[in-house]
């Protein structure tokens, strides 16, 4: 499942795992991953110019090809 | 293994790391050991003008009086009263001499070994960035197989871990350009890094990709430097990352008929390779 994927992957980059929460939102064709840290790891889980978060997508759309699905994930 | 009454030297690229070393080769721990500076060494650029730090190492109670010294004293005393050895003498080869207070007891070491230890620092790096993969694929529900190596040390003396993840299916991650291995292995680092506290410098390959792109890239650098060499004029490779520039770098470090520079800033920064008439 991405969103445990993406789940683990944030938790192990941040300071405070505890305040990560990752919200599914499951569409048709489609699947949203919304992502919440604490507002200290927001640098760390996006990365400079987004670089951390796109690696991040990368992964989840590998795992989306093969389910045949569109995962999207967005920091909220 | 008893190292009571002997004092080891140690090179390293650091103090810490010879510590570690020679905590490695007394097997004790840190609380055991008393050591002294015998040189700090110093890192110098891209491997010019470095030296290895250099350590006597024992086990507490060893060598007697020494153990009354305090450690800062120690080492202000044998900066003043040692003078600096010239720099040739101390090669990059000298791996760890041994300087036994009893010659006998020296037999009983192992020293064919002891020249080969591995880093405890890239051992802990190779254990967690495994740990750390093998999650990561548990989550990606794909089947893989992870293997670890850590590798030969390169012309600096720098040796790396290099996790290797092969298995079907993984087509998709490597991607057209290998994005995906280099994303895995920069996200890979970050979670290893954050777990550490330090940062770390392990290799991720997905069924050989890295591997074959470095065989390529060095084949097309020594191309390119027999065509510099034939015609005498500069040739200025495609634009590349850190990591393959220093390929390139160091595939032609040794060939005398040219030599390389980096040029242009950024995503455009690009090797060039000079006939070495044109270096002056």
């Amino acid at each position: 499942m991405s969103k445990e994927l993406v789940e683990y992957v944030v938790k192990s980059l941040v300071d405070d795992p505890e305040s990560v929460v990752v919200t599914e939102v499951e569409g048709q064709s489609s699947v949203v991953l919304e992502v919440s840290v604490n507002t200290n790891d927001m640098g760390r889980l996006i990365g400079k110019k987004g670089r951390v978060i796109n690696a991040i997508r990368t992964l989840t759309q590998v795992q989306g090809a093969r389910l045949g699905k569109r995962i999207s994930v967005e920091v909220v | 293994m008893s190292a009571k009454g002997k004092a080891i030297e140690i090179s390293a690229d650091s103090v810490d790391e010879a510590i570690q070393k020679g905590l490695l080769v007394l097997g004790v721990t840190r609380s055991e050991i008393e050591y002294e500076i015998v040189d700090e060494g110093r890192s110098g650029f891209l491997g010019i003008g470095n030296r290895l730090a250099n350590i006597r190492i024992w086990v507490k109670g060893g060598q007697g009086d020494n153990s009354e010294v305090v450690e800062t004293a120690v080492v202000e005393k044998e900066e003043e009263a040692v003078p600096e050895p010239p720099a040739a003498e101390i090669t990059p080869e000298a791996g760890v001499e041994v300087e036994p207070a009893v010659p006998a007891a020296v037999e009983d070491m192992e020293f064919d070994d002891l020249e080969n230890l591995p880093d405890p620092y890239l051992l802990e790096e190779e254990e967690v960035a495994v740990e750390v993969l093998t999650t990561l694929f548990d989550k990606m529900q794909l089947d893989v197989e992870i293997k670890s190596q850590l590798g030969e040390a390169d012309e600096l003396g720098k040796q790396a871990v290099t996790i290797d993840i092969r298995g079907e299916d993984l087509d998709p991650l490597v991607g057209s350009r290998g994005e995906g291995v280099i994303d895995l292995q920069f996200l890979a680092r970050l979670m290893v890094g954050q777990q550490l506290r330090r940062r770390v410098s392990f290799m991720v390959d997905v069924n050989g990709y890295r591997h074959r792109k470095e065989e390529g890239l060095e084949k097309l650098a020594l191309r390119m430097a027999d065509k510099v060499t034939k015609r005498q004029k500069p040739i200025t490779l495609e634009p590349m990352n850190s990591y393959e520039r220093r390929l390139i770098h160091m595939s032609l470090r040794d060939q005398a008929k040219v030599y390389t520079r980096s040029v242009g800033e950024g995503a455009s920064r690009r090797v060039r390779i000079y006939p070495a008439s044109e270096k002056n």
